[in-house]
């Protein structure tokens, strides 16, 4: 079972470094913008017990939210770019 | 050095107080103190005195919910885009204030630090520091969600503009305050004169001292606030009060087996019970009798003087919904004071007063952890939005070390800590909020041991 008391921490802090800088290549940000990543615990049935949410602060007051199915440590570059298309 | 400088962290204050309570002048006085540190300030409420210091950083509040469905946690979008944009500058200083308006909402700011990971690995909230105007705030306390939740969040109060209010009507709001936030350090003041290690890399996150808290509030509460055991003779006695805070004082006076603090202690369950019935007035110049019953004493005559008929010689407890030092009460027989042999005071239950309280649960031995990581899921899941802040020191079963958290509604932060070594195994935890309910809380607690 997932250690709900180490959510974030369990993570490696280079996988989120490297996930923002995914983020920033696919949607092609300038450095200003701020990306926040976190992973958030989920009960409901049929979710993945951990997702990753990833809020793009662009524009003030309106960021752009997106939710990856899965925990922080297993996203790839891949599932960024998925991001864009839609 | 705390932990945030050992992991090379940046300390984080997040001051909170309504406009006029003194906020800024705290603030100028941090950063015109001689205290070596270079402080990054980052505000948002206009109108006040200006801060001359390069790193001061304006704000629109900019408030947005990050939720997966199942989890929402409401973030500052403007502090976030601001600390990113400082941290770019990191060797120009080391803390960083985080002033809010008057109105704000602190959970949304203090969320902020634990919602991204990369930000949680770079800086550290140190504590939430709220000034209180002391003469004010009730104005605003009752009526005013913004300000309960500042109290409600802070691990320091600055209880400031002391010398605006008397002795008494000081008490008085300390004691509301205790009642909302147990774990907070009180500090009075006057003109935010404080010393800067109350306010500056305090830790309050550091579990040791957020959880020494008073000792009382771990107890439960009561519909009492003393209770003493008088050893009486046969005949007449008289209970006399002086003027005090309020019209009636519910009382309740039972016989019991002997004037011990065993005897007395057994008694304090049966009259929680009685506490629950219905009173019956009594005027002054009635008697009161050791009936076990709940009486409510009318103090509005201008003689408080109340017969005690004592028929039998024994122990009696008095159980006082008050302390009886508010109204001078003393209980008289043939002219000669007589005394208590022995007496408590007790917590008094404000669930009734504030929707915001604070929970203390102590439970010694081992957690299981799976059984744990079920309790505070589902807890956060349902009630995190009335739980602003929790706090704890856990014992988990076959880790040698100790296990500390705090969070913020449904986010936090946990880590071990310092082997237990040759301490007992103990489990501390501390619930503020709305609408918390103690037996239900301690119930899930329990369930969790291993």
């Amino acid at each position: 079972m997932q250690n709900f008391f180490n959510t974030q921490k369990e993570s490696d802090p280079r996988q989120f470094v490297q996930v923002k800088s995914w983020i920033s290549q696919a949607f092609d940000l300038s450095e200003d913008v701020s990306v926040m990543v976190t992973q958030l615990q989920c009960t409901e049935e049929g979710c993945p017990p951990i997702e990753t949410v990833i809020a793009i602060m662009e524009t003030p007051g309106k960021p752009r939210q997106y939710k990856i199915h899965k925990p922080l440590a297993e996203v790839k570059q891949t599932d960024i770019v998925s991001l864009t298309a839609g | 050095m705390n932990t945030a400088m050992l992991n090379n962290q940046v300390p984080v204050t997040v001051l909170t107080g309504f406009l006029g309570s003194g906020k800024t002048t705290l603030l100028n006085r941090i950063l015109t103190e001689n205290h070596g540190k270079r402080i990054a300030v980052i505000e948002n409420e206009f109108g006040e005195v200006g801060v001359d210091n390069d790193l001061v950083i304006g704000a629109e509040e900019e408030i947005f919910e990050m939720n997966n469905g199942c989890i929402c946690c409401t973030v500052r979008g403007d502090l976030i885009r601001i600390l990113g944009n400082l941290m770019k500058r990191r060797d120009k200083f080391d803390y960083i204030m985080v002033e809010t308006t008057g109105l704000a909402d602190p959970g949304p700011v203090a969320q902020t630090f634990f919602m991204d990971a990369e930000m949680q690995d770079k800086l550290q909230l140190d504590s939430v520091t709220t000034v209180v105007d002391a003469k004010h705030i009730w104005q605003h306390i009752d009526d005013s969600g913004e300000a309960r939740e500042q109290i409600a969040f802070a691990d320091v109060i600055l209880l400031n503009k002391i010398d605006l209010v008397t002795a008494g009507e000081l008490e008085q709001l300390e004691a509301r305050i205790r009642s909302m936030n147990a774990a907070a350090k009180i500090y009075r003041t006057k003109n935010a004169v404080v010393e800067m290690d109350k306010i500056l890399n305090v830790g309050g996150f550091d579990l040791d001292r957020a959880m020494e808290v008073d000792p009382q509030f771990m107890e439960p509460e009561y519909p009492f606030e003393w209770a003493g055991v008088y050893y009486l003779s046969a005949g007449t006695y008289e209970l006399v009060l002086q003027e005090g805070p309020d019209p009636t004082m519910k009382v309740a006076l039972i016989p019991v087996s002997e004037s011990t603090d065993a005897a007395l202690e057994g008694a304090v369950e049966p009259v929680v019970m009685v506490f629950s019935d219905d009173e019956r007035e009594l005027w002054a110049g009635s008697a009161l009798q050791p009936s076990g019953r709940l009486i409510a004493l009318n103090l509005t005559a201008d003689e408080l003087r109340f017969d005690v008929q004592v028929d039998r010689p024994g122990a009696y407890a008095l159980f006082t919904e008050h302390h009886p030092d508010e109204f001078q009460a003393q209980l008289f027989g043939g002219g000669d004071h007589v005394k208590p042999v022995v007496e408590r005071e007790f917590k008094p239950d404000h669930e009734h007063d504030d929707e915001v309280t604070s929970v203390g649960i102590t439970i010694p031995g081992d957690l299981d952890s799976d059984r744990l990581n079920g309790w505070i899921g589902d807890l956060l899941q349902t009630k995190g939005l009335d739980i602003f802040r929790m706090k704890g020191i856990l014992s988990i079963k076959g880790q040698p070390n100790r296990f500390v958290f705090q969070g913020v509604h449904m986010l936090f932060d946990g880590r071990p800590d310092r082997p237990w070594g040759s301490e007992p195994r103990n489990n501390s935890l501390i619930f503020i909020g709305r609408n918390l309910d103690r037996a239900e809380l301690t119930e899930g607690f329990e369930a969790c041991l291993a």
